[in-house]
This record gives structure tokens, sequence and C-alpha cells, in this order.
């Protein structure tokens, strides 16, 4: 069984890029939102989730630290990709739990690489 | 003839001389007394008060002869002032010294000199008083005696003289200083060593609404709302302490308060001065700063996120493309992304650049004048018309409207991203309606310019946003959109002194009214 990765952007341009550069890694489902993203989540169960910062109104941040605090999904990988790349942006993300912090622009390479160490 | 030596403090004594301001000053009784008195009690025909200036005698008091002045090589006087006590010259055919002296061989005849140095309150010598005969005579030692009794006459009235001009000068520079303290727009209180006020000036009454009397007595901290600790106690001389607080005022009101305290010693007391400013202004220009900071500092950040989102596509979609083989339709539909999102980026600097222009640069970045309301419409029509629904906009403009001042292609652009969004968020079949008609008030003279759609309209959460930088109500409905479009708008308002009113209901549509300010003429073409 491949390995299964989710990836969450409003942007459907960015969806397709990332879907497009992880799909060698494993099976990648896509998102829009934070309510869609839980559906996948509970149909998919990733290892891996891509998590866009901000997404529309809502804070990829929050989503992210409330899935780390849930014992049912505290033990799927978190990389939040953001557009905010100052350091006190990265440690916010770190903050909320996430297992690493990925700034864009990003070359597809860097991201498979990232994606791929999550998953070992 | 023996000429007199130049005294050692020569410079000194004619600097003297000049402050006793009396060379070429017209006769006085209190000299003309002294003069009168000694040649009575010598019995003479001749004696003066004479002032030795660089090259002449001047006489300030003269009996007995009819110059005002004679050359100082000339003068017994220039010898007499090198002398501590009465220079006598006894019979003056006698002596060599002066034998060929034309004061002597000329028609004043002279034949007997005494004179005694006269002293400025400085000490130095600024010329003599003397009694002279036509005929030699003899000078007693009680003669010596009166003639130096005569002499501190003289110098008293010297002393007298400066001693009024330093009573003047004090009183002038109390004057001064009074003057300075009442328009000082500082407020300043003396207090004493338990910091009691002892006195104010004028801007300390406005500053706490009430006067001197009322303040006068009262301790300062009775002037503020907190105790401001270390104003006056423990405080080193010649050191200021400056401390914030908040000043309370006669009739309650309080107001933010800097006051500096220095420590002065008056007719052996301790005593503060304390000057108190009204800190309101200092520390609304802060916030102001500040926020203005905030501001910037929130456009950059957020500028620098919507830069890099569609580069993310740009970088992202083409390493895909060089580095994985595609087949030709896929490939064309990631070109075409870039091409898309490049497309966006560029319209983003661009906008972002005329953000930043119109914010730093102010009214000047406008070339305003007098404008038909016709001709800035048409920009605007231009503008959007790639997005190929120019046919929907209806136009209802009065006749005859006053020229408006403005700059048409900025104020065009500006309108353009309303009926930008005005066609964009309705259906398509629906009118966007313009009008514009005279201002009410004829006397101020505007003209009044209303944008309508029957389109989605705005939750009143969306209208306190839409001006701001990078706000997009539907971030989703319309990728192409920079969110930059209405805070340029807005900023180009601004600029103009026009004003905007904003009317929307959900579901129903929006009013965007402008009142612009009429010009005085159109220009000449």
């Amino acid at each position: 069984m491949p390995e299964s990765i989710l990836v969450v952007d409003d942007q459907p341009e960015l969806r397709l890029l990332i879907r497009l550069t992880l799909q060698t890694l494993g099976k990648v489902a896509v998102a829009g939102s934070g309510e869609e993203m839980m559906a996948r989540i509970a149909a998919e169960r990733p290892r891996v989730i891509v998590l866009d910062v901000s997404l529309g109104g809502e804070s990829g941040l929050e989503l992210c630290r409330a899935l780390k605090d849930d014992p049912a999904t505290s033990d799927i990988r978190i990389l939040l990709l953001s557009a905010f790349v100052q350091a006190a942006d990265v440690a916010a993300g770190k903050a909320a739990g996430a297992d690493d912090y990925m700034a864009k622009p990003f070359s597809p390479r860097e991201l498979q690489d990232a994606v791929n160490a999550l998953l070992a | 003839m023996l000429q007199p030596l130049l005294p050692k403090d020569e410079a000194s004594r004619l600097q003297a001389l000049i402050d006793l301001k009396l060379l070429d000053t017209a006769p006085e009784e209190r000299f003309e007394r002294i003069t009168r008195l000694a040649t009575r009690l010598f019995d003479v025909p001749m004696a003066m008060v004479g002032l030795l200036d660089a090259e002449r005698l001047w006489f300030k008091s003269r009996i007995g002869v009819t110059d005002q002045e004679i050359p100082r090589v000339e003068t017994f006087c220039g010898h007499a002032i090198l002398q501590d006590d009465v220079f006598v010259v006894e019979d003056t055919a006698a002596d060599p010294r002066f034998a060929d002296n034309p004061v002597i061989t000329g028609p004043l005849q002279l034949g007997f000199y005494a004179g005694l140095p006269l002293a400025a309150p400085c000490g130095s010598r600024v010329g003599t008083l003397c009694v002279l005969d036509h005929r030699p005579r003899r000078f007693s030692d009680a003669d010596r005696l009166l003639l130096r009794d005569l002499a501190a006459l003289v110098t008293s009235e010297f002393a007298t003289d400066a001693l009024q001009r330093a009573l003047r000068q004090q009183r002038d520079s109390e004057t001064w200083l009074r003057a300075l303290l009442n328009h000082l727009p500082e407020s300043v209180l003396m207090l004493d060593e338990s910091a009691n006020v002892l006195s104010v000036n004028p801007a300390a009454e406005r500053m706490f609404g009430a006067p001197a009397g009322q303040l006068v007595g009262r301790n300062l901290q009775w002037l503020l709302v907190e105790a401001v600790p270390d104003l006056v106690r423990c405080l080193p001389e010649g050191q200021v302490c400056t401390r914030e607080g908040t000043g309370r005022r006669a009739d309650g009101g309080t107001f933010p308060v800097e006051i500096s305290t220095s420590v002065m010693h008056l007719g052996g007391h301790r005593r503060y001065a304390a000057i108190a400013r009204d800190n309101a202004a200092r520390l609304e220009e802060t916030r102001r700063l500040r926020a203005a900071g905030e501001r910037r500092s929130h456009f950059f950040k957020m500028a620098a996120h919507e830069l890099r989102t569609p580069l993310a596509s740009i970088i992202g979609f083409s390493e895909l493309l060089l580095k994985r083989d595609f087949d030709a339709a896929t490939a064309r539909e990631l070109l075409d992304i870039v091409h898309r999102q490049a497309g966006h980026l560029s319209a983003l600097v661009t906008q972002v650049l005329d953000l930043a222009r119109l914010e730093s640069g102010g009214p000047a970045v406008l070339q305003i004048g007098p404008q038909r309301i016709e001709t800035i419409l048409d920009e605007a029509l231009r503008t959007v018309e790639s997005l190929g629904q120019n046919a929907r906009i209806a136009l209802a403009i009065e006749p005859d409207l006053p020229p408006v001042a403005a700059d048409p292609h900025k104020l065009g652009a500006a309108l353009a991203h309303v009926l930008n969004n005005s066609l964009v968020y309705s259906a398509p079949g629906t009118p966007v309606t313009v009008r514009a008609w005279r201002g009410p008030d004829a006397a101020v003279g505007t003209v009044l310019l209303r944008i309508s759609d029957s389109g989605i309209g705005m939750s009143e959460e969306q209208q306190a946003a839409m001006f701001e930088a990078f706000y997009r109500a539907k971030p989703d409905a319309r990728p192409e959109s920079t969110g930059l479009g209405l805070a340029i708008f807005r900023e180009t308002i601004k600029l103009h002194n026009a004003s905007v009113d904003v009317v929307s209901t959900l579901g129903r549509g929006t009013d965007i009214t402008l009142t612009l300010p009429a010009a005085a003429a159109l220009p000449h073409a």
C-alpha cells in the first residue's frame, strides 16, 4: 500500500503543483479548506499533511495545533507551507506543532525531499 | 620739548575712558562746580577736568581756556597721569622739559601747573584735575591735600555714573527676564525645598487653569494626579530631573505632563525651578508615528506574502516542466498557469508601487486641474473595457456640471477599480449605473458621483475591511484580484480632498458615492 499524503491549500494551482510534485512518493489527496481536510483525513488516514498557513479565512496554524492536540491525529506529520517567511512566522509554525516549515516559493525537488524525510 | 610717555596700561586705560561715556558730552554742573571751587580755593584763573584721549586732552569742564581740546603731546596732563600723586611745575619757564611747549610760549602764557590723575572706578587713570596760572607760584603741602580732596569729588562722580549704569542694566535685565517668563510657552514654577509653589508664570496659570494666587502655596504634588517621585528629593546640584505624569487642572480636568526640575540657590535658600510641558501633542505624535510604522510594516509583510504566492506557481511549475516529461496537453496547461501567475505577479507589482507612491508622495503625485467629469469617466470606462461588459454601464450625467478639481488619469484609474468590482460582483445581465449631479451646497461647490450595482453586496464586516490593502471579500472567486484596487481608490480619493460613502446590502447591491470638490474653471485647450 503506497504512502498517503494530503495537500491542503486554498489555491487550485498550488494544489495541482504539490500533487504533481509529490505523486512520485505515494498516493496524494487534496483539500481546499479545513473542513475538506477533516473529511480527507477520515477517509485517507494520511501519514503526512502539507498544510498552507493561510487558507482563505482559516488559519493553517490553528488547524495544525488542533490536529497535534487530538490523540487521533497527533501522529500525522505536518509540513507547513507559507509565503510568510520571517523567523517569527517559522517560530509560530513550530510552536503550533509543525514537523517542518517550508517557505513559498519552493523548489519541487526540496519539497519532495522534505516530505520524503517525514515519511521515513 | 619733552613729550609725555604712554602709560603701560594705555589700551585698558582708553577702554575705561570710553566706558565712562563722558567724552564729547555737554558740560555738567556737577563738574563745573568743582572747577569753579578750584579756581576760588587756589586763586588761579584756570582749572580743568581733562580726559586724556588717545590723541587729545578733552575738557569735560574748563575755566579760563577757550579750546575744548588740545593735542595730547602738548599737555602737562600727559605727564601728570604717569604720576601717582600731584604733578607740579611751579615755574614752567625754568623747567627745561617744557621750555618750548606751545602752551607756555603761545597765547595761554602758562606759568604754573598742578594736576592730579583722576581714576575711573576700575582704577585706570583716565584724566586729570588741574589748576593753572599765567605766573609761576608755590604749591604747598596743604594745596596738594586740597587738590586731592577736589579730585576725590570728581572720581566719586565717575563712580556714581558707573553705579547708576549698573543699576539700570540690572533693572533692564530683570524686566527682560520677567518678559521672557511671561511670554515663555512653557509653564515655569518656582518651588521651595518642600516643593511648595512660590511663584508661577502666566503659562503655568493657563496650564493649571488657576490664577497665580490660587497656585502659590500649593504643593507641586497637588497639581499632579499621582505623586511623581524624585522631582525635588535628593536632586543633585546642577542636574535636571525630568519625569512624566498626569497634571490636574483647577477644574478637575487632567492632561499628560512632563516636568523638569533643577536646583538653585536664592538668597541662601534651596529652591527648585520646575518647567511643565503639556505632553498630549507629543504623545499623540509618538502614537501616530508608531501606528504609521506598524501599518507600513504590515503592508510590506502582506505585500511580500502576496508576491511570493504567484512566484510559488511560476517557480514550481517551470521546474517541473524542465525536469519531467508531460504529455503536450498537460504541459500546455501547466505553462498556461505559469503565464497567468506571471501576469498576476506583474499586476501586483504595478499596484503595490502605485499604492506606495500615492501613500508616500502625497498630493505632489497628482496633477490636479479643473476637469470635466465626463473626461474622467471616459478614462475609467476605457480601463474596464477589457472585461467586455461596458454595454452594461448606464451613464446619467446632469448637464452643465461644474468642472471638478482632479487628476483625470489617477482619478479615472481609481474609479475603474470600483467599476471593475461592480461589473464582476453582479449578475451579467444587470446594469451598473453611473450618476453625476451637482452637490446640494452651491456655495461650497461639489459634484457627486455614484456608481451603483445590484450585485452580491457586502456584509458590514466586509464593508469595514473593503479599503484595506490585500483584502479580498471572496478570495476563491477571483484569484486574479490583487486586493489593492479599493486601497488605491481610497488613497486617490483622499489626495483629491474628496469623500466617499458606501451603502451596501448583502444580496441587494452596492452604491459608492463620491463627493468631489468643484474647480473654479475649465482648463484652456
